[in-house]
């Protein structure tokens, strides 16, 4: 199962497991960030290139406009996947 | 273990759910878990994306022995593709230019020991080899 939602204080909160079958829900909350904003991992237990490419998205629309996501709280396998994927070049990690 | 699954996206949740009660009868370890299970959504979900045909479904077979799993993903009906060509991610390349397309293949190859692919008659065959260190392994008696 996976989960996205918005916590009060703007956070991107992702629970369980981001599969390419749950792109479009990733998406239904990615696609209305328009200023920066912080992704929290701390709940997200896998994500796959399709998660990457969704958040890849995001990234690049708001960029033109002087915004970035910060990532959050990633578990150590994920981390892997994204420094493999080079985009701990691509995105503020913390 | 083998089960089949339909050449649809949804059926990834059947196919995780395969997975995992193989790494728990097994006691597999989460961090291959994982390297293995992301390498079968990446190339599944190539088949079903770039196949070219829904004829028949997708074998999927995991195999544990002492020191490594083997996976294996049998399409018996598609057109050629060769996971071991996937290009590797350039980091010079502008965000706005860096391409998705060919990353999963890119990270699947780097978290496993082993990447074969057999083409025959429209029928390939992915080849998936995990080694497994003993603290991958928990008190494993199998």
């Amino acid at each position: 199962m996976f989960k996205i939602t918005r916590s009060e204080d703007g956070r991107i909160l992702l629970e369980g497991r981001l599969d390419a079958s749950q792109v479009e829900t990733a998406a239904q909350i990615l696609d209305t960030v328009n200023t920066s904003a912080v992704v929290d991992f701390a709940h997200l237990d896998y994500i796959s290139s399709a998660g990457l490419g969704i958040l890849l998205k995001t990234q690049k629309r708001i960029s033109a406009g002087g915004n970035s996501l910060k990532l959050i709280n990633m578990n150590k396998m994920i981390r892997d996947v994204f420094r493999i994927a080079r985009f701990d070049l691509v995105f503020t990690i913390e | 273990m083998e089960q089949q699954f339909p050449k649809e996206l949804h059926a990834l949740d059947a196919i995780f759910g395969f997975l995992d009660r193989f790494y728990s009868e097994h006691r597999i370890d989460r961090a291959p878990a994982y390297a293995l299970s992301l390498a079968v959504e990446e190339f599944f979900t190539n088949i079903v994306k770039y196949g070219g045909s829904k004829k028949g479904e997708v074998t999927i077979s995991a195999a544990y022995e002492p020191g490594r799993v083997t996976v294996l993903i049998v399409d018996p009906d598609g057109v050629r593709f060769d996971p071991t060509q996937a290009q590797v991610p350039q980091d010079d390349v502008p965000l706005d230019r860096r391409p998705v397309g060919g990353l999963g293949i890119h990270i699947t190859r780097q978290m496993l020991d082993t990447v074969r692919y057999e083409y025959r008659d429209r029928k390939g065959t992915l080849t998936l080899v995990k080694n497994l260190e003993p603290q991958h392994v928990q008190n494993n008696t199998k």
